[in-house]
């Protein structure tokens, strides 16, 4: 069973190791979202937390997650449910990420990238091959 | 395991031309303290500065605060793994420059937050307006990596901690309290008729300015394990962590765990405070999994009547949360959980980004959300370069006035969940 | 200091004119006068406070008559133009609770004079008009009366000289489901090291956050074969035979119909309505196939694309009506629909 990141992270594009499949989204972290949610109505299992962090969204427009490579027959419920309620925390916060300057927003790539390369990690132990 | 906390009451920091306690008064050279910070050259400059509780003082951004300790007796050392070797801390003589705290501030990236008033309404929401802070601001030398940073600038605050904490080994403090924690066979016998209650604290554990060590290990790669309360009284637990400013917990605060000194308070009388279990809060969905089944196994192996469980930070480990709290219950061990809450700055949305009827006895440190504003403070400690855009701010945020309007999210330390303050929400 | 003047609206229970038989009462309003537990008001406020008129209206009148008669209540209470106006105590009554939670909500969104009401925590009430006005929590009975009055009425003299309002457990109103900080005496790990002794002991506690009750229900595993099913239809959205033969109360509905539609193809205007007072009835009394879509399943039975639409159909109305009893409605339609071989419902709701 493989796994894919999903992202609209740049930096996660240039630095993921090879042999890591990197699929990219378009739009804030909302979009990330819809596209997760898409693979999971799909049968894609999410592997890592939508919410990873605790750099609120729309402080940072960064989001990478992990998705199963395989697709399975049925949707898994507890997918489903942990990315609805990623909706819903959206909601909570203000879109402010365009105050921010380019070096900041390399930073809080930085900080997306080490939290998914945390998970890689994991799912690299996990037994999980890379897709 | 014992151990004897020896509190010296600190009234007052000056700078002078010797570092030395004297009167509890503690005196700083600063060019010994910057000797010292720039031993590691990643960091390009320091400069101390003090804040004094009632003084118009903003301290900002706040990376960690600390209260300098040292080991006057036993094994070990302060912050083990980090600053002293291995050995397994908590026992022996310890003494703690009590009434004031060490703060490292500056950025380590572009939007950090962390805000500590030492004055006006902004110091209601903050513990650490209580205390006098000695800050050093760091900046880093050029083309340096955040992660290297952010490493150096934590190191260098526990060896100024370590430097500062030295200077009480031969003082006789002002406060001496004795912690002290059975082996199980011993304590189940004495306590046979007190209930068996634990304290399973869950760190913060998912990469750059999200970690926390103990005894210098990673916690995104442990498993979770039994302590005795009295180990991070040594520093065993350090911060590595800065975001989110109201929900982490300092270094300050994994040393004066307030779970445990209540926990402690009651030992022997009304309950049996039997360990201290450490657990994690990864982003990989199986180690979550694998972390709260750990969890819950090592609950009931020590034969558990009760746990208080404390998170830290946001979303994420909500999850955590509600997992170790369903499958401890599900041992047949009552929980008591403590948590914040971002319920929207108007208070309706739900506070918690998972929830279970498990979890039926909940403490909370308030909505993270709520608005408030922060008078003009005189001196800065630090940059207001960042406050605009970090937690809580938006383009409105710096008024005409001076006066921030923020949500309590950026305060240090506002909305704590290891139940430290007294803020709440209903 | 000049007394705080009062308004006071009560049910015709409370003001003596009858039970259940004058719920048609219209309202009514006395000046001056102060009537059923607005004495018992009179002697808490004692000189801080006085009551200078009673509005009363029959239950049923106002839920009839629903937004006439607010527009006269608020009419009345603009020109007395009180301090506070006090609707209730409600206890259980669901359309007495609806009615006073609509009463304290309008007065305040809509005069901007202070309003509070008290109820028992299951009251249809709550859900309505928690966060809409404050709702003292009270028993569930008229036996409740003066322990009601006793913790209504230092609220409502702060809500009448405006001073800020505390969170709920300090004031003491039904938590609003909003959020609201404050300090408490004691520090949070001191309160989960108390709390959770209580636990320990089995002795009372009370949560600091009450989690999110949602009642997840586990689907059903899906139908294998849809052209071989039947299928009921079932809803909350009111719909029943002209007349409203079985008297389904337009909210807080106290029962459901069970309507035969054999032969029936299509539910037409003449000979079907809805009972619902939630929602504007035009449309649905036009063509109940809006709400119940029998001419829809009928055409999917002709082509063969559902076994069989169940010649029963089952209705009440989710306007206000508690929980408990749409609960308990539900088991005895569930109860029915198995017994008759269903394999499927569709469940439409407004």
């Amino acid at each position: 069973m493989g796994f894919f990141v999903l992202t609209n992270n740049p930096m996660v594009h240039e630095r993921a190791a090879s042999g890591i499949e990197v699929v990219f989204a378009a739009g804030g972290i909302k979009g990330v979202f819809e596209c997760a949610a898409r693979y999971i109505a799909d049968g894609h299992r999410l592997l890592t937390h939508p919410l990873s962090g605790s750099v609120k969204p729309g402080e940072t427009p960064y989001k990478s997650v992990l998705l199963a490579g395989e697709a399975s027959p049925a949707m898994d419920d507890a997918s489903a449910r942990l990315i609805s309620e990623a909706f819903a925390a959206c909601d909570k916060f203000a879109e402010r990420s365009a105050f921010w300057p380019a070096h900041t927003l390399r930073d809080l790539q930085m900080i997306d990238l080490s939290l998914i390369e945390g998970a890689l990690e994991s799912a690299r132990c996990d037994g999980m091959q890379a897709q | 395991m014992k151990l004897t906390l020896g509190k010296i009451h600190i009234q007052d920091i000056v700078f002078s031309d010797e570092t030395k306690l004297e009167n509890g008064v503690v005196h700083i050279d600063p060019s010994q303290l910057e000797r010292k910070v720039l031993e590691d050259d990643k960091i390009a400059t320091v400069s101390f500065d003090v804040a004094k509780p009632g003084e118009s003082v903003r301290i900002t951004p706040v990376k960690d605060v600390i209260e300098p300790r040292v080991k006057v007796e036993g094994p070990g050392g302060i912050f083990p793994g980090m600053i002293a070797g291995v050995d397994t801390v908590g026992s022996g003589r310890t003494h703690a420059l009590a009434g004031m705290a060490l703060v490292t501030a500056g950025p380590i990236v572009g939007f950090q937050e962390g805000i500590i008033d030492m004055s006006g309404l902004g110091a209601r929401y903050t513990p650490f307006s209580q205390t006098i802070n000695l800050v050093m601001v760091c900046t880093p030398r050029e083309g340096i990596e955040a992660h290297e940073y952010e490493r150096a600038v934590r190191m260098a605050g526990f060896r100024v901690a370590t430097l500062l904490g030295e200077l009480g080994r031969n003082v006789e403090p002002d406060e001496v309290r004795e912690f002290e924690t059975l082996d199980f066979v011993e304590g189940l016998h004495q306590f046979h008729d007190l209930p068996r209650v634990g304290y399973v604290q869950m760190l913060q554990s998912q990469g750059l300015l999200h970690d926390t060590y103990v005894y210098g290990v990673d916690a995104k790669k442990i498993m979770p394990t039994v302590l005795y309360p009295t180990e991070s009284m040594d520093g065993a637990i350090v911060s590595g962590n800065c975001v989110s400013a109201c929900d982490k917990n300092p270094t300050y605060i994994h040393l004066n765990n307030s779970v445990i000194d209540d926990l402690y308070a009651e030992h022997g009388r009304t309950l049996n405070f039997v360990a201290h279990i450490i657990t994690n809060e990864n982003v990989y969905l199986a180690d979550k999994e694998r972390s709260s089944n750990q969890t819950a196994k090592l609950c009931r192996m020590l034969g558990l009547d009760g746990v208080v469980i404390s998170q830290e930070g946001f979303g994420n480990p909500d999850t955590d949360l509600i997992m170790n709290c369903k499958k401890i219950e599900a041992e047949g061990i009552k929980t008591v959980i403590i948590t914040d809450e971002y319920a929207g700055r108007d208070g309706r949305s739900q506070s918690l980004a998972d929830a279970d009827a498990a979890a039926d006895a909940v403490v909370t440190g308030g909505n993270a959300n709520q608005v408030v504003t922060l008078p003009k403070m005189d001196k800065v400690i630090g940059t207001l370069d960042y406050v605009n855009k970090i937690a809580g701010a938006s383009a409105e945020t710096l008024q005409e006035d001076g006066s921030l309007v923020v949500e309590l999210q950026v305060i240090t330390g506002a909305t704590n969940e290891v139940g430290f303050n007294t803020l709440s929400a209903r | 200091m000049e007394k705080l003047t009062v308004l006071h609206y009560i049910n015709q229970f409370f003001a003596q004119i009858g039970g259940e038989d004058h719920a048609d009462h219209p309202v009514e309003f006395f000046e001056g006068e102060v009537k059923g537990p607005g004495l018992a008001f009179m002697q808490r406020f004692g000189d801080d406070a006085e009551i200078v008129g009673t509005i009363v209206c029959g239950d049923g009148y106002f839920n009839e008559h629903h937004e006439e008669t607010l527009e006269s209540i608020l009419a009345f209470v603009d020109r007395i133009h009180p301090d506070l106006v006090i609707a209730g105590p409600a206890f259980n009554a669901g359309r007495y609770g609806v009615a006073c939670g609509a009463v304290a909500a309008a007065v305040q969104e809509r005069l901007n004079i202070p309003a509070l009401t008290g109820m028992y925590v299951e009251n249809p009430g709550v859900d309505l008009y928690k966060d809409k006005t404050y709702i003292v929590s009270t028993k569930n009975s008229a036996a409740g009366m003066r322990a009601a009055v006793k913790a209504m009425a230092p609220l409502a003299l702060k809500l009448a000289r405006r001073e800020p309002i505390g969170a709920s457990c300090e004031e003491g109103y039904i938590s609003q489901g909003i959020r609201v900080n404050f300090f408490e005496k004691q520090r949070g790990s001191k309160r989960a090291v108390e709390m959770l002794l209580a636990k320990l002991a089995g002795k009372p506690y009370t949560t600091e956050y009450p989690m999110p009750d949602f009642d997840r229900v586990d689907p059903q595993p899906a139908l294998t074969n849809l052209s071989k099913a039947t299928i009921a239809l079932v809803t909350s959205g009111g719909t029943v035979p002209a007349g409203n033969p079985d008297f389904i109360e337009s909210s807080s509905a106290s029962h459901f119909g069970e309507y035969d539609i054999t032969g029936v193809d299509d539910l037409t205007s003449g000979a079907y309505e809805t009972a619902h007072g939630g929602y504007d009835p035009t449309y649905a009394n036009q063509d109940s196939d809006r709400v119940l879509p029998v001419d829809v399943l009928r055409d999917m039975e002709r082509e063969g694309i559902i076994g069989k639409l169940h010649n029963l159909f089952y209705s009440t109305v989710g306007n206000g009506t508690a929980v408990a009893s749409a609960k308990a409605f539900a088991a005895e339609i569930g109860r029915k629909l198995v017994a008759a071989g269903v394999d499927a419902v569709i469940l439409t709701s407004t």
